[in-house]
């Protein structure tokens, strides 16, 4: 188990760890690779294989391979507020259904490194972010086509229906007015990333 | 005092500025001790006559004088004067080298003349009224009628500025000049004169003449010891101001028939006297050295304002015929004070209706303000004169504002109607040649400018040349006066009905700036607000729904239960006053008030919020239409009947719809009426302020009636409230019925 969240978690592989991802051999990993189906880069100096996060699912995908094993399971949810009583608070409340896997950043920064890194699912956002705004955030995310899967939906205290509707326009797929049901919350979050 | 029934207690109760006056009267130089002699003397003392030649002698101006009388032919008035005539000529020549020496020139300093002018017509009168009364030698009514007004001269030496404030004021109004002293300085000259002439130790018919004559001849015979030289005074005064032989600041009496009645004088007696009184005043003069002074005429007597000695009427001035000067007289009144007119209603009242005047006389105004209000103040007193508006208002940037202060800047002093450079402002300004040689002048107000006007007078209106640089500025002047004066006019006390007028048309439009502003501002703060709140209501409710879910005991259960509700209902207020503030944008459409109103009030019944037959509704025309978006015209009606439906409630009233507009009609309107409770004048003028109730805590939060009034708005329409305790609410709103 630990060995797999390991896995999960990883950015870059080595072509046994992609043949034992998908389930096929080393040779089948490096003809693939060096034909250029599988996206990635030698290690400089040397000639060893690496695969990027990136090429792997790629691949995968487009071989129909089930992406059980690059995943730990549970759907990455990262949560964005610069309210740290907000933030725990939905932590809690994701953590306790047992579904995902929480990651939580304070600024648009943060959240910006957090999405690198965590390769999040779903991002919730707030609006008022103390650096850059969450309409920043979404544009931001919406440029990088390696991003394009993920679903972010905006939890915000805003009124102002204009500020609304710039957030879906920059790139957001739902929103979430607070104060909130939690069970709403938990209901459109696991709705969006398809858990049962 | 000398023998007088009348003491300077008596007199009117002096105010901070009359004491600190009467202070520096006392520390004036005294009148020459001979004047006092001479007025001690009695005519028929023994060997009198002679006692008052060797007196005349001792004084090389007064023997001057005795020679100039004695020199005086039969044909001349003074022709063989009594000795007490020529003792009261000789005090009056006194007594005007002692006003002439307190004569301090240039500007500002106080000018003798106008006043002596007054005094010897006075006198003049006041003796003749004696003469044809056969009681000319018992008392000095000469020197009497001389020295009534001294007090008004003590107040233009001791303060100039004040008395210049006042002379001012009487330019303009039919006060009288009492009244306005009183007001200004807390004293008047009569009461300022008395205490001189107490100090002084005139006799008595002096002091009673100084303090008196003013008063109703009721008054003066209760008071007076002489009431007869009192009265001759007063009715010499009211003589000679009707000749136009006024003294400073004070304006003719008004030229009505009956003009002598209460005065004590036969219609031929005033006839005698008005015929004589020049003669006699040139011959006063003349032995006085009046005529020295200045050119014979053009002192003391106001200019004309078109017809003789007709009080100020602005109305009637024409500007055709030559009254443009006579405008700009006025205005120049106004530069010389550009502020202490302002705490005066007259001064506001004369300069709304001059201000009227001129800008009625351009053919083509083009303001400038930095003054936010000047424009629509401007345009407010030019629609009501000249309907359709002669002036244009031209929005300005800051760098047009910048240049155009620049260009009134370079100008010195109050200069403002530089032909060249108010052409080059007009084509920058408007983008086009001026018609005419245009003014251009600073609106001036503290000492700054405020903003400028623009202008260009018409073929026959007024030209820059007519009005002249000093009356440019006092239009200025008379601009920022009124633009502060209107508003300060709590202080003031009370406005002219003409400025009241104008501000009546002006009010709305400022009322809705005001409100637009204040909107803007609900948004902005709601919009801060929302988001402030909303986390920690999320936190609050979020955390109790955690909880909740864990809790196995029922009260615990229904506490939490009641945080969230009440944290949502919390965010809730917040919405809503960001939706009064910031309501979506309409999407029009047009309806037929035929559907619309019977479908929306039988809801009403059919949801149990009406009583059986409470709601009722009617049409004037089924046919006509309303043009507004959907959703927010039921909300309009959905909260105008509630609230109607509620005000009833208690007492099983009645609330009618009607639609009164007909199809042909550009503007829908549709009446919700009711025979409740009806509003209180306080609750009336707050009921469209957000969450202003009159319903007991929690049973409304006073937002339905703002949020109807705020989308009647939006949807380019309004609501008018009518409502009195008792008489029920009548709410018309009015929309538009179709697309302009």
């Amino acid at each position: 188990m630990a060995r797999t969240t390991s896995l999960a978690n990883k950015t870059v592989f080595t072509t046994g760890e992609v043949a034992r991802i998908c389930k096929i051999s080393q040779q089948t990993v490096i003809r693939n690779f060096d034909n250029g189906r599988l996206k990635g880069f030698r290690v400089p100096g040397s000639r060893f294989r690496r695969i990027t996060r990136d090429g792997l699912i790629g691949f995968m995908k487009s071989h129909g391979i089930p992406p059980d094993q690059l995943q730990s399971g549970k759907k990455r949810v990262l949560v964005v507020d610069d309210d740290e009583a907000i933030v725990d608070m939905l932590k809690e409340l994701l953590e306790r259904d047992g579904r995902f896997e929480i990651r939580t950043a304070t600024t648009g920064y943060e959240a910006g490194i957090a999405t690198e890194q965590f390769r999040p699912d779903i991002i919730l956002l707030d609006f008022k972010l103390p650096d850059i705004n969450g309409v920043a955030v979404c544009r931001t995310i919406r440029a990088n086509a390696a991003y394009e899967h993920i679903h972010i939906i905006i939890i915000s205290g805003v009124a102002d229906p204009d500020e609304v509707k710039q957030l879906m326009e920059a790139g957001a797929n739902d929103f979430i007015r607070k104060p909130f049901d939690i069970l709403a919350v938990i209901d459109r979050v696991a709705q969006a990333v398809q858990v049962a | 005092m000398h023998g007088g029934t009348v003491t300077a207690s008596d007199a009117a109760p002096a105010g901070r500025v009359a004491a600190q006056l009467l202070e520096e009267c006392a520390a004036l130089a005294a009148l020459p001790r001979l004047a006092r002699d001479l007025l001690r003397w009695e005519p028929d003392e023994a060997g009198g006559a002679e006692a008052l030649r060797r007196m005349l002698r001792t004084d090389p101006g007064l023997a001057l004088l005795e020679a100039r009388v004695d020199g005086l032919g039969p044909s001349s008035v003074f022709h063989a004067a009594p000795a007490v005539l020529i003792r009261d000529l000789a005090v009056a020549h006194l007594v005007t080298s002692w006003l002439k020496q307190q004569t301090w020139e240039p500007e500002g300093g106080f000018d003798a003349q106008p006043y002596l002018r007054h005094y010897a017509a006075v006198a003049c009168a006041a003796w003749q009224l004696r003469l044809a009364t056969g009681e000319a030698r018992d008392a000095a009514a000469f020197i009497c009628g001389f020295l009534h007004d001294i007090g008004k001269a003590l107040l233009a030496i001791c303060c100039p500025k004040a008395a210049k404030r006042v002379s001012a004021i009487l330019h303009y109004s039919s006060e009288g000049s009492v009244t306005t002293e009183q007001r200004v300085l807390g004293s008047d000259h009569a009461a300022v004169g008395f205490e001189a002439a107490c100090q002084w130790g005139l006799p008595a018919p002096m002091a009673e003449a100084i303090r008196l004559h003013h008063q109703s001849p009721e008054v003066i015979r209760a008071l007076a010891e002489n009431p007869g030289v009192v009265l001759a005074v007063r009715a010499a005064n009211r003589l000679a101001n009707r000749l136009g032989f006024v003294s400073r600041g004070q304006q003719a009496s008004v030229g009505e028939a009956d003009w002598w009645a209460g005065l004590d004088l036969s219609a031929d007696l005033a006839a005698q006297v008005s015929d004589s009184l020049p003669g006699w005043v040139t011959a006063a003069e003349e032995i006085l050295g009046l005529d020295a002074l200045a050119p014979r005429g053009s002192v003391g007597v106001r200019p004309q304002w078109g017809a003789a000695n007709q009080p100020l009427n602005v109305a009637d001035w024409s500007v055709a015929d030559g009254g443009g000067s006579v405008l700009a007289q006025a205005l120049e009144a106004f530069a010389q004070f550009p502020e202490g007119l302002g705490s005066t209603h007259v001064a506001l009242g004369t300069a709304a209706a001059v201000l009227r005047r001129v800008l009625t006389a351009c053919e083509t105004a083009v303001v400038y303000w930095s003054h936010p209000d000047a424009a629509v103040l401007l345009t407010a007193y030019a629609s009501a004169e000249a309907p359709g508006g002669r002036v244009r208002e031209v929005p300005v940037g800051e760098d047009a504002r910048a240049r155009l202060l620049a260009v009134l800047a370079t100008r010195t002093g109050h200069d403002g109607g530089g032909a060249s450079a108010a052409r080059d402002t007009w084509r920058w300004c408007t983008g086009v040649e001026p018609p005419h040689s245009p003014g251009l002048f600073p609106i001036r107000h503290m000492d700054r400018i405020s903003g400028a006007v623009l202008w260009v007078g018409g073929e026959q209106g007024l030209s820059a040349r007519m009005l002249g640089s000093a009356a440019a500025a006092g239009l200025g002047n008379l601009l920022g006066l009124l633009l502060t004066g209107v508003r300060a006019r709590d202080e003031a006390g009370e406005v002219s009905e003409r400025v009241l007028a104008a501000e009546r048309r002006w009010l709305p439009a400022q009322e809705l700036r005001v409100r637009q502003q204040s909107v803007a501002m609900i948004a902005e703060m709601a919009a801060g607000a929302a988001h402030e709140l909303n986390n920690p209501l999320a936190v609050i409710s979020g955390r109790a729904q955690l909880l909740l879910s864990e809790c196995r005991d029922e009260k615990q259960t229904r506490a939490l239960q009641t945080i969230v509700e009440r944290a949502h209902a919390a965010s809730q207020i917040v919405s809503e006053l960001m939706q009064f503030a910031k309501p979506r944008a309409p999407q029009p459409v047009v309806q037929r008030l035929g559907e619309l109103l019977p479908c929306r009030c039988q809801r009403w019944y059919t949801q149990g919020g009406a009583g059986a037959g409470q709601l009722t509704w009617q049409l004037a025309d089924g046919e006509a239409t309303v043009y507004a978006d959907a959703d927010q015209l039921q909300e309009i009606l959905n909260a105008l009947l509630a609230n109607a439906l509620h005000a009833v409630a208690e007492q099983s009233g009645q609330v009618q719809v009607n639609s009164v507009s007909l199809l042909s009609d550009d503007t829908a309107r549709i009446v919700v009426e009711d025979n409740g409770c009806g509003m209180e004048a306080y609750v009336l003028q707050h009921a469209v302020d957000p969450f202003f109730s009159s319903r007991p805590a929690g049973r409304g939060r006073g937002l339905g009636l703002s949020r109807a009034c705020r989308l009647a708005e939006v949807n380019g329409g309004r609501l008018v409230l009518d409502s009195a305790p008792g008489r029920g609410t009548r709410v018309l709103i009015e929309l538009p019925a179709r697309p302009s």
